[in-house]
């Protein structure tokens, strides 16, 4: 399947892609005031959902591998899974087992820098 | 009268209201010559109101601002009748306030309670005082009158009869903070790992409490409003509580609220130096930089909570708000950034 769709059918993004350069090019010169800070607000949250659908899968995947790698590294239960594996750090950072801990920093870096590369 | 208020929710309740106001202004009548509605506010519903009053000792023009509680309402909000006494008390500590007029706690005049202060004139838009660098005054002045009214503010110390609804002051406000976001990120589905780090962080590193006093909890670029001379109004008392003075200097520091300029410290409008040379003059309370950076991380770690519950309220409670969901999404990834660049594991050693 392409990246933007297949057989001519364009996918959610390229829509949503498509759909916001219209707003902006077409309908935002047209608007001010409240009815112009909405139309960016509506923009903004296209540009978003759209990276999201591109990438996010991927991102998010990458992301559940690092945080459960971690867990199983810092020897913490349980590790399998991204959702138990994050529980499980959270509770050992309560508890005080990872303070200042050097490879979570580096992961939670990581981790909130792909989340921000999905805003733009 | 102009076609907004005729179509307005006030409309069917302009006689109550009318009636309402002559009592309380000791007016012979009072006349809703127009009212709008000021738009903003996730939380209260503002009205503005042009008044006449015949009779009594304000006679003559008003204008006045009608304050209510908006149809979503968030519970760590204080009631418009709290708001009311905040704002008599800020007023007679000397902060420069909406004079607060008259509060009406009977559901028969509007359906709830509300109260009207005089309006001021000015502007509290942080893009305008971003873009106009004229708009508030020279600012290293602005600067340090923000510095005056914040200490005026602390001033205000328990006990306190007219603000007894604050309850007991937290013997430590930074880790009560500390224990209650934690318990709202356990109301959240997942878990926010950066924002659980920046809490241990501040739970290792909380300064000696400090105070306590009335803080305001809002005090930042935004909640105060200018004209071309200077400041006009302190804004947004509704988050007040007893606390740690240098809470509320590390929330109007934050970087999260300096907008586009983050090289100006003190709220993106000037640096702290003035801030802090006139907060202490007035308040004789020196400020610890320390103390003040350890707010901030605070800062940016309740302005992440606040964040991802305006997004959650879009999910779990079901409003249809694009700015909220926008906020919950878009906000907490920076703001998660610069916690994490406060609190590198080289922060971790003292």
């Amino acid at each position: 399947m392409g990246k933007m769709g297949r057989g001519g059918e364009p996918n959610g993004a390229r829509l949503l892609t498509l759909a916001r350069a219209e707003l902006l090019r077409e309908l935002l010169p047209l608007l001010e005031g409240e009815a112009r800070y909405r139309a960016k607000l509506i923009a903004n949250a296209m540009k978003i959902a759209a990276r999201e659908m591109e990438r996010g899968e991927e991102l998010d995947k990458r992301s559940g591998e690092d945080i459960a790698a971690f867990a199983a590294r810092a020897g913490l239960e349980p590790r399998q899974g991204a959702a138990e594996a994050a529980g499980a750090i959270r509770n050992a950072l309560r508890k005080g087992q990872l303070d200042g801990d050097t490879a979570l920093h580096e992961l939670l870096c990581s981790l909130t820098q792909r989340r921000r590369e999905l805003l733009g | 009268m102009t076609a907004t208020l005729e179509e307005s929710r006030l409309a069917e309740r302009k006689g109550n209201l009318e009636a309402f106001l002559a009592a309380a202004a000791g007016a012979e009548a009072v006349e809703i010559v127009d009212a709008c509605p000021l738009s903003g506010g996730a939380i209260q519903e503002n009205w503005l109101l042009d008044l006449k009053l015949h009779g009594g000792t304000l006679a003559g023009p008003l204008e006045a601002v009608l304050r209510t509680d908006a149809p979503s309402s968030i519970a760590v909000s204080r009631s418009r009748a709290e708001e009311f006494a905040l704002l008599r008390v800020a007023r007679r500590a000397g902060v420069t306030v909406p004079e607060p007029l008259w509060l009406c706690e009977d559901p028969a005049v509007l359906g709830k309670t509300f109260y009207v202060m005089r309006r001021v004139a000015g502007t509290a838009a942080p893009h305008r005082l971003m873009k106009e660098s004229d708009l508030g005054g020279d600012r290293d002045e602005l600067a340090g009158r923000l510095g005056l009214e914040l200490a005026r503010i602390h001033s205000i110390a328990p006990p306190c009869e007219e603000l007894a609804f604050l309850g007991e002051p937290s013997a430590d406000p930074a880790l009560e903070a500390v224990a209650r976001y934690r318990g709202y990120l356990d109301t959240l589905s997942g878990s926010s790992l950066a924002l659980e780090w920046g809490l241990r962080w501040c739970e290792l590193h909380a300064p000696e409490p400090q105070g306590p006093v009335l803080v305001h909890q809002d005090f930042r670029t935004g909640n105060y409003m200018v004209d071309h001379e200077g400041l006009t109004a302190v804004l947004d008392w509704e988050f007040c509580d007893w606390g740690d003075p240098m809470s509320d200097l590390g929330w109007f520091c934050a970087a999260c609220w300096r907008y586009s300029h983050p090289e100006l410290e003190a709220g993106g409008i000037a640096p702290r130096g003035p801030f802090y040379s006139a907060y202490e003059a007035v308040s004789g309370r020196r400020v610890n930089p320390e103390a003040v950076a350890f707010w901030e991380v605070m800062a940016h770690i309740r302005w992440a909570v606040i964040a991802l519950q305006q997004g959650e309220r879009t999910l779990s409670g079901g409003e249809d708000s694009l700015e909220l969901a926008l906020t919950g999404r878009v906000y907490p990834p920076d703001v998660e950034a610069e916690i994490l660049r406060r609190t590198d594991p080289s922060q971790w050693e003292s």
